[in-house]
């Protein structure tokens, strides 16, 4: 019975310490294995909903760095995700793996037990933790012991935490913010800022255009540590960010963004409280100046102020403080006049996430790919690639793909990639004219690029890297240790890229249309442009040719190429 | 402006505040006044007085045993006024004495008055031989079996008497004989030793003679076991019988009441409720002086705190003969609860998705409630029930419906308060219960009492979840909702449904508080937001249209909502409040708090909903909430307020607060000085809680019947 009095964390700093150890003396006496015992069985819930699905119910879980969340929304047609339930317990999860490598025993069990009573939440809607998904980012991301620790929490609780990467956490904020704010976001200088206590993310779009799209490794608990409360070492701290953002301005001249959105629970919190904002249905609005007296206030308040101002946890309070140094650092060298902040948080964009990932019919998933292509090309443009170049050979590299679509035998991902790479396929450029496939190959996989996973750009990188012909038959091709499936995927994609390219190989974007025709043991590819110059048709062909001889050594077929002239 | 200032700093914060204590005790003198008033029905008036007594009971097993444990932990200065633990513990002990020998007259009064009306109190020795000869059997059969009669003396120890218990003391001479057998020489001479009796618990106080067409006879059982002690105490000459009353510490004021510096300096005191400290003796007339001083300095207490009973000790008993009664003159005419208007066989979802309703208890029938939970259980559709429980009865329709629900493999969360004060045996009991039903029993967050009342039903419906809320100021008791003023707001309003389903994971640990959407919560917000609400009031006051807060609720402690309440009588704006119990606020100080009139409302149903009303520059908002403005509440408990929305039951409130204030008849308004004073009567007689009851009628007559709607049949 004792194990399900509770001591709170956000009341413990208000409990005078004697009855604070006591509680937390009787959290530990009773803990999981008398909790268990008495938990209702899962099972036992809701006869009625196992007759029928959960309806348009969707719940997603995060293990964040500081918070374990829970989030159940609902799906009404036309209308954004309802909420309708959410749930947060502060957790040292970050706390462990940034300062000890890995995650604590006695924090693993602090977040089993939470999800068993998030478990308790979901059966209130009929759903089970099956039907949940649950992430985790930065925090179980780099413990040293995350198979232990998602092993434990699977067996105990049946919770199957997916790890999700940093990048996808960004794109995750992007889609969200995209949602929320609408035509509002695609038009003008935006800079999307979503300080995480793991990791920052930095977006910066140009009238609807993705110029920027980073993640920094430093989140707000790793700025935090050894900070304590301490203005000093913020002031540190501040110097940090100070540098960071001077070399995300060298990227990407920052003085044009007018406009900032900065997704962050606990500085909406300190602002809602303290910052007298307007409020506007995509969430706070501060003008530079109301942000400046906000910072003034902050200086003003101890923690235990801002936490009672607030209703945050002391550490949260001073989470929101330096959030708020990391948004000032940002808002320095920019002409915004004005910040907004919307109310929400990761879990949000993991609702809508599983809203558009349920609803494949629909534009969600186009949409995605435009963004990760839209990430690409902010990747090329950083290393100063011949864009019209790359746009027409993705173009090229795209219509050959969908002629060719029974031919290839593969899915809507691949050629996603495909895409990617032809963007990206002579960033590589950037660093030497010499083997520039192989600087493409590096420069890729060590870019982040919204949508795509670690894996993914792997893939991408080595189709870009083999785009050029000094690499001729498939023996002479370093594609690594790959299961027989991709291995095949990336000699289509890349012997694909080669024809794309080699049709734009005088980078004049002459070839207006494809048409390709597979006869006998040809594939005839016609090519209608608009110059009626033998000589250059000449050098085409011959490229054509040599780049055309992995694609033989493939699909079996000679491609074979010939122009046709339009007015 | 600056002179203004000046003077207030120089108003010392005894001029500022009333005791909290004197206070409370001049709301227990209001009671007694309904006792008192010949206007009221005979047996009302012994409840009120029955009322008087277990309401002083827990005063001195709470407050009084706080102040006692203030003073030896030496603790300064206590109490909002300033004043230091001995100044209260003197203060409280004139007004008690006072109050205590008032509350005597009037029980004898009333037992003289009850004789025309047949009925008759009786010690056994008053009775004629035959109805003494019943007594007998009574006590032989009945009485004997469960009664252990103790002597103290050098080798047997004064035993723990548990507090609250009626003992019979007894003044015993050891007879010759045993005398000689114990010393075993002839030169022992008697001794005198005390023999103490304890009244058994498990049998009624008082025991009724069969009547046939006669008078009814009541005998206290006390006098006829005192009738009965030469046979108790053989081997002893009886010198003389008493009854003795201890009231001990209940030691429970610790988690709520107590500031952390109290805390650390009491915390080596914590020992169990029995084991507490003496507080208070109470003691029947016939006790001699022996006894006295020896009972006195047995337990270590000071003059004040002994008190002398001239009729009946544990005057709570009393509510057996209100209980026993079926006479209703003698009682007030009952009056029919309302059923809100909900048409025949349309389900409480159905109403509620139609419009959201105000229920207010007693007036309305504690029905519709109930029947939330009842369908919800049956309900295929219902997914989850989720109820926070503080006082309820064991066989209240609520419990049946929560675990009748569980039963049918529903999620049911019950979050019980176990440390309801005096409750918590019988919530274990039930709490297990719901357990063994399956549902998902929590008992709340260390160190903060559940004290909100919160009912939410999840459903899912032909166009997606739907979540139905209850939100009271009273608890989820069926018996208590027919003699308290509660109130109730019903709603399947989405934010609200939101805000409660959150505040179900705040108490179960699945949470932090959230920013809230349309209600507030404590110990997180509530304080700040009152704070606020009242600035913002301050702030729209105009010359020409003044601001105005009227707030009711059960007691008013707190300093920093009282210092708010005096800015905003000093901004001009019109504070009308009403407060039933302690008010340590005063009223009508020039320069402090003229534009401020506190009033207090007794009357036959206990008043008890906590009602904020302010005029908003216009835009009139009022609040429910469960909880009263005291630190107890704003800062260690989980309370709730929430806004009442619509138009109509705005309407319907201020009306009610408005008749509450025009109330000529229950109601006293507190003076300058700290006294209540009966309103004087300009016109006709108004008692709110009649007028409120009419007032309630017609309101629900008047209301437009439900819209038709055509709702798509979810199901066959």
């Amino acid at each position: 019975m004792l194990a399900r009095v509770i001591a709170p964390r956000w009341y413990r700093g208000r409990m005078p310490r004697r009855v604070a150890t006591r509680a937390s003396g009787l959290g530990r006496a009773g803990t999981a294995p008398a909790s268990r015992a008495v938990a209702p069985p899962p099972t036992r819930q809701q006869q009625p909903s196992a007759a029928r699905p959960p309806g348009r119910l969707l719940a997603t879980v995060d293990i964040g760095s500081r918070a374990l969340r829970l989030a159940i929304g609902e799906v009404v047609a036309g209308q954004p995700v309802k909420r309708l339930e959410s749930a947060s317990v502060p957790m040292a999860v970050g706390i462990d793996t940034f300062s000890r490598g890995g995650i604590r025993a006695a924090t693993t069990e602090d977040v089993v037990r939470t999800l068993e009573e998030f478990s308790r939440i979901l059966a209130a809607y009929g759903l089970t933790p099956a039907d949940c998904r649950a992430t985790a980012t930065t925090a179980v991301r780099d413990a040293r012991n995350r198979e232990v620790f998602l092993d434990r929490v699977t067996s105990r609780t049946g919770f199957r935490v997916e790890v999700i990467e940093a990048i996808e956490e960004t794109r995750l904020v992007h889609q969200l913010v995209r949602h929320l704010l609408g035509a509002a976001f695609e038009r003008g200088h935006v800079m999307l800022l979503a300080l995480g206590a793991g990791g920052t993310h930095v977006i910066v779009q140009q009238d609807g255009r993705l110029r920027l799209a980073e993640t920094l490794h430093f989140g707000l608990l790793r700025l935090a540590q050894g900070t304590a409360g301490d203005p000093i070492t913020r002031r540190g701290a501040r110097r940090f960010v100070d540098k960071v953002v001077r070399s995300i301005d060298r990227l990407h001249d920052l003085h044009d963004v007018d406009r900032l959105v900065v997704v962050n629970s606990e500085l909406y919190r300190v602002a809602a409280a303290l910052g007298s904002p307007r409020r506007t249905p995509a969430g706070l609005s501060m003008t530079r100046a109301a942000l400046r007296r906000l910072g003034q206030v902050l200086e003003q308040y101890s923690a235990r102020e801002l936490a009672e101002e607030s209703g945050l946890d002391q550490a949260a309070a001073e989470l929101a403080r330096l959030a708020f140094a990391e948004l000032e650092a940002f808002c320095q060298p920019t002409r915004a006049s004005h910040v907004v902040l919307p109310e929400s948080s990761m879990l949000d964009s993991l609702l809508l996430d599983a809203r558009l990932r349920s609803e494949p019919q629909t534009e969600g998933v186009a949409d995605q790919q435009q963004v990760t292509e839209a990430a690409a090309w902010a990747v090329a443009r950083r290393y100063r690639t011949d864009e019209l170049h790359a746009a027409k050979v993705r173009a090229l590299a795209l219509e050959l793909y969908d002629g060719l679509q029974p031919l290839l035998g593969l899915g809507p991902r691949s050629r996603l990639l495909l895409s990617v790479a032809a963007i990206l396929h002579e960033v590589g450029l950037f660093v030497s004219t010499h083997a520039h496939g192989q600087h493409s190959a590096y420069l890729i996989a060590n870019s982040e690029i919204m949508g795509l996973t670690g894996e993914e750009l792997q893939r991408v990188a080595l189709v870009a890297r083999h785009h050029r012909r000094a690499d001729r038959g498939i023996a002479s091709l370093e594609l690594g240790p790959l299961p027989a499936g991709q291995r095949v995927e990336l000699l289509k994609l890349i012997s694909v890229l080669r024809l794309a390219d080699a049709l734009d190989a005088d980078q004049q974007q002459g070839v207006v249309q494809l048409t390709v025709q597979v006869e006998g043991e040809e594939l005839r590819v016609r090519a209608a442009t608009h110059r009626d110059d033998p000589e250059v048709f000449a050098d085409l062909l011959r490229v054509f040719r040599d780049k055309g001889e992995l694609f033989q050594d493939v699909f079996g077929l000679t491609p074979t190429l010939t122009e046709v002239l339009v007015a | 402006m600056a002179r203004q200032k000046a003077r207030e700093q120089r108003r010392d914060p005894v001029e500022r505040s009333f005791n909290r204590e004197w206070s409370w005790l001049r709301f227990n003198e209001r009671v007694l006044e309904e006792a008192e008033d010949p206007q009221n029905p005979l047996l009302e008036r012994i409840k009120f007085a029955a009322i008087f007594a277990t309401n002083l009971d827990e005063f001195f097993m709470v407050r009084v045993a706080g102040l006692y444990r203030q003073l030896e932990a030496e603790l300064p200065a206590s109490g909002i006024d300033g004043r230091t633990p001995r100044q209260q513990i003197d203060g409280v002990a004139v007004l008690a004495h006072e109050l205590t020998a008032r509350h005597e007259q009037a029980v004898t009064q009333l037992l003289a008055e009850l004789e025309p009306a047949g009925w008759r109190v009786r010690g056994a020795t008053e009775l004629p031989a035959p109805e003494r000869s019943y007594l007998r059997r009574y006590y032989r059969q009945l009485l004997y079996p469960v009664i252990t009669p103790t002597i103290v003396g050098p080798k047997h120890p004064f035993p723990v008497l548990p507090s609250g218990a009626l003992t019979l003391i007894v003044g015993l001479n050891e007879r010759r004989e045993r005398a000689l057998r114990r010393a075993r020489t002839s030169a022992r001479k008697p001794r005198r030793v005390v023999g103490l009796l304890p009244l058994p618990r498990v049998l009624p106080r008082f025991v009724e003679l069969p009547h046939g067409r006669g008078p009814r006879t009541f005998v206290p059982t006390e006098s006829i076991l005192a009738d009965m002690i030469e046979e108790l105490f053989t081997g002893y000459r009886v010198l003389s019988v008493a009854t003795v009353r201890l009231t001990r510490d209940a030691d429970i004021a610790l988690d709520e009441e107590a500031t952390e510096d109290m805390r650390r300096a009491l915390a080596k005191r914590l020992l169990g409720r029995r084991h507490g400290a003496v507080v208070r003796l109470e003691h029947s007339a016939e006790l001699d002086t022996v006894l006295q001083r020896w009972l006195s300095d047995e337990l270590g207490l000071e003059a004040q705190q002994r008190y002398v009973g001239r009729t009946l000790l544990r005057c709570g008993d009393l509510l057996q003969l209100y209980a026993a009664s079926d006479r209703a003159e003698l009682k007030y005419a009952p009056l029919q609860p309302l059923q809100p208007l909900r048409p025949r066989q349309q389900s409480v979802f159905e109403w509620l998705r139609a419009r959201p309703q105000l229920v207010h208890h007693p007036y309305h029938s504690f029905d519709p409630v109930a029947a939330l939970v009842a369908e919800a259980a049956e309900d295929p559709d219902v997914l989850a029930i989720k109820q926070t429980l503080y006082r309820t009865s064991g066989d209240s329709p609520v419990i049946a419906g929560l675990t009748r629900a569980a039963e049918r493999g529903k999620h049911v969360t019950a979050v019980v308060e176990l440390r309801a004060r005096f409750d918590e045996e019988r919530n274990i009991e039930w709490a297990k219960r719901l357990e063994y039903a399956g549902a998902h029993v929590v008992y709340g967050l260390v160190g903060l009492k559940t004290h909100c009342k919160a009912l939410l039903v999840v459903r899912r419906e032909a166009d997606g979840i739907r979540r139905y809320v209850h939100l009271g100021t009273g608890n989820y008791n069926d018996a208590t909702a027919r003699l308290y003023t509660d109130l109730g707001l019903m709603t399947c309003d989405e934010a609200i449904g939101e805000d409660v389903s959150a505040l179900f994971n705040v108490i179960t640990g699945a949470t932090e508080p959230p920013v809230w959407r349309k209600v507030e919560m404590s110990p997180t917000g509530l304080r700040r937001r009152l704070l606020e609400l009242i600035e913002r009031e301050v702030d729209r006051s105009r010359p020409a249209a003044r601001g105005r807060i009227v707030a009711k609720m059960n007691a008013l402690v707190d300093a920093e909502l009282i210092e708010a309440l005096y800015a905003a009588s000093r901004a001009g704006v019109r504070v009308d409040l009403i407060v039933r119990g302690t008010c340590c606020l005063r009223p009508g100080v020039r320069g402090l708090s003229e534009h401020i009139r506190v009033r207090s409302l007794v009357g036959r149903w206990l008043e008890h909903p906590r009602v904020l009303w302010l005029r908003n520059g216009g835009q009139d908002e009022l609040y429910l909430s469960s909880a009263d403005w005291m630190p107890r509440n704003l800062d260690h408990r989980i309370e709730l307020m929430f806004p009442v929305e619509e138009p109509q039951h705005r309407e319907y409130l201020s009306a009610v607060l408005e008749l509450q204030l025009k109330d000529n008849v229950k109601a006293r308004e507190l003076t300058a000085e700290g006294r209540y004073r009966r309103v004087e009567r300009r016109g006709a007689a108004l008692d709110s809680q009649l007028a409120i009851y009419d007032y309630t009628r017609r309101w629900q007559q008047a209301a437009p019947a439900p819209e038709r709607r055509f709702i798509p049949l979810a199901r066959p």
